[in-house]
């Protein structure tokens, strides 16, 4: 029934946009510059400050992953400026899920990536997955008050809980580049 | 019971659908700047050009402000007009000579107008060198990082002594892929791309090694997208949030671009590939059935839809979109992909 409902909804919708060849296209492209209008009517200024906004920030915790299970060093977190890179999902469809709980045991967020674990690489007909290859890895969080249980989810089962310690929130610059592989081209 | 999320979920459809088959704006323009990554002393041309449609008047304006080590803009000045074309031939080109000095956040605007319309290229891109450390360098800017999606091109050690041919690189991408695809650019101002000043190592996916990340990975977690640019033959993989491309290659950056930008699924006939079905507008479904009941909404039919891989996964795209392929030639996404990625665009820009 829901199905039905759905298919209805949208012939019934869309067929307002249909009713013409000519219409169609002036109402598409209308509904196109409306929807280009509402997005840069969103899209605000670039900033190119290096300091952390509380409000748009998020954490980094470290991970690492002994083919067995998962370890977190909650010793170490990490806040980063920008908001969380991950869309927040109502059902994790990826099969590395992170779910965030509050004191209360309720559900504040949810997205869901690839494992980051694994390596993939797309070639049709080759071996496209290398399941385990990476054993550290950031689990990401949105800065925000209130966070106190997080759970990894992987391939559909709980694979970790762990407690998020209090955080500091302060700007934290990371200007080294001590990895001997990296070079500064700037 | 019927939820509204479901009916949420589905005036959305509704509202794509006309928006999915839509015609080109008329007119439609897009503009460029090179180099992409300018030094203080270069010479920057700005370019226009025209896509459909009649333009009457451009004008192209500017405004440069001083940044500092910890990003912050002093000494701005007012935004100046510095070129008019009536009843333009494109492409249009406008040089600033002299080069802008070194420290500097340029930004510029072409003001469009034409069949009663008008409308704006606002772009802003750094000098090099960057001043603000390990940060990645704003070459094509055009909101908030929060609010747009973020694309960092990363130098693989091998772009060292290549470092003009990476630059010119990145501004061929932006300008040749991001800006051909068609309903990428209709939604141009929905990216940010920046160049990392930190090289990476690109790694063989037949090695079993991941990437080397850069020294600076901690500062690049809030882009979507990170691609380490190579100069090498090597099987290229994703892993870590990165994934790897070699310089030229078109088709690879939309494939994987829209793998992290849209989480947009594979969509070619391999059992290994990487198949999942978002539970929001997925060019991925896990049964026929759902497929066939979804193709009307894209404007397809049931013998749209195509089996991928063992075990069944189907798909509504045609052969040539993005997802089922990549490499070199560059195509355009097909109808569900485009829904995927405008929800993507506007989730992102409503957060």
């Amino acid at each position: 029934m829901k199905k039905y409902i759905s298919i209805l909804i949208i012939f019934l919708v869309s067929g307002s946009f249909l009713t013409s060849c000519g219409q169609e296209k002036d109402k598409s492209k209308k509904e196109v510059e409306t929807a280009v209008n509402k997005i840069d009517s969103l899209k605000g200024k670039f900033n190119p400050s290096a300091a952390i906004n509380p409000s748009s920030s998020h954490w980094a915790v470290h991970a690492s992953f002994d083919g067995q299970q998962y370890t977190i060093d909650t010793s170490f977190t990490d806040i980063r400026a920008g908001k969380l890179p991950y869309i927040q999902e109502e059902k994790t469809s990826l099969p590395f899920a992170v779910k965030y709980y509050d004191a209360n045991g309720e559900l504040l967020g949810q997205y869901s990536i690839e494992n980051p674990t694994s390596l993939r690489s797309c070639e049709p007909g080759k071996e496209a997955v290398k399941p385990g290859v990476i054993s550290s890895f950031e689990i990401l969080l949105p800065a925000i008050e209130g966070i106190q249980n997080v759970q990894i989810v992987a391939g559909g089962k709980e694979a970790k809980v762990f407690q998020l310690p209090p955080l500091r929130r302060e700007v934290k610059s990371n200007n080294s580049n001590d990895k001997p592989d990296s070079t500064n081209v700037n | 019971m019927y939820s509204y999320q479901s009916l949420k979920r589905n005036l959305f459809v509704a509202f794509c659908l006309p928006l999915a088959i839509a015609c080109k704006q008329n007119p439609e323009t897009f503009a460029i700047h090179s180099p992409i990554s300018p030094s203080g002393a270069d010479a920057v041309t700005f370019t226009l050009r025209r896509i459909d449609g009649n333009v009457s008047e451009v004008k192209l304006f500017e405004f440069v402000a001083n940044v500092n080590s910890a990003g912050d803009l002093s000494a701005t000045t007012p935004e100046t007009e510095i070129q008019t074309w009536n009843s333009p031939s494109f492409p249009l080109t406008f040089t600033r000579a002299s080069g802008y000095g070194s420290n500097k956040l340029v930004t510029y605007r072409f003001q469009v107008k034409g069949n009663d319309k008008t409308y704006n290229h606002t772009v802003t891109f750094a000098t090099r060198p960057y001043p603000v450390a390990n940060q990645a360098i704003p070459v094509y800017v055009v909101g908030n990082q929060d609010n747009v999606l973020n694309l960092v091109f990363i130098p693989d050690t091998s772009m060292n002594s290549r470092m003009n041919l990476f630059y010119s690189s990145v501004g061929s991408q932006i300008d040749s892929t991001f800006h051909q695809e068609d309903w990428v650019r209709r939604f141009r101002g929905s990216y940010n791309f920046f160049i990392n000043p930190v090289t990476a190592i690109a790694r063989d996916f037949d090695s079993g090694l991941s990437h080397v990340l850069p020294s600076n990975s901690s500062n690049l977690s809030f882009a979507q997208g990170k691609v380490i640019l190579h100069f090498q033959d090597i099987r290229d993989q994703a892993g870590s949030g990165y994934f790897s491309a070699e310089y030229y290659v078109r088709g690879t950056m939309l494939h994987e671009s829209g793998h992290s930008l849209y989480r947009l699924a594979d969509e070619y006939d391999a059992s290994s590939a990487s198949h999942w079905e978002e539970a929001e507008f997925p060019n991925n479904w896990d049964n026929k059935s759902d497929a066939e009941a979804a193709a009307p909404g894209y404007n397809k039919t049931a013998s749209d839809v195509q089996k991928m891989g063992t075990p069944d996964w189907y798909r509504i795209c045609n052969n040539l979109c993005p997802m089922r392929s990549s490499g070199v030639p560059l195509n355009n996404y097909d109808q569900p992909c485009k829904t995927r990625i405008l929800h993507t665009l506007l989730q992102t820009a409503s957060n």
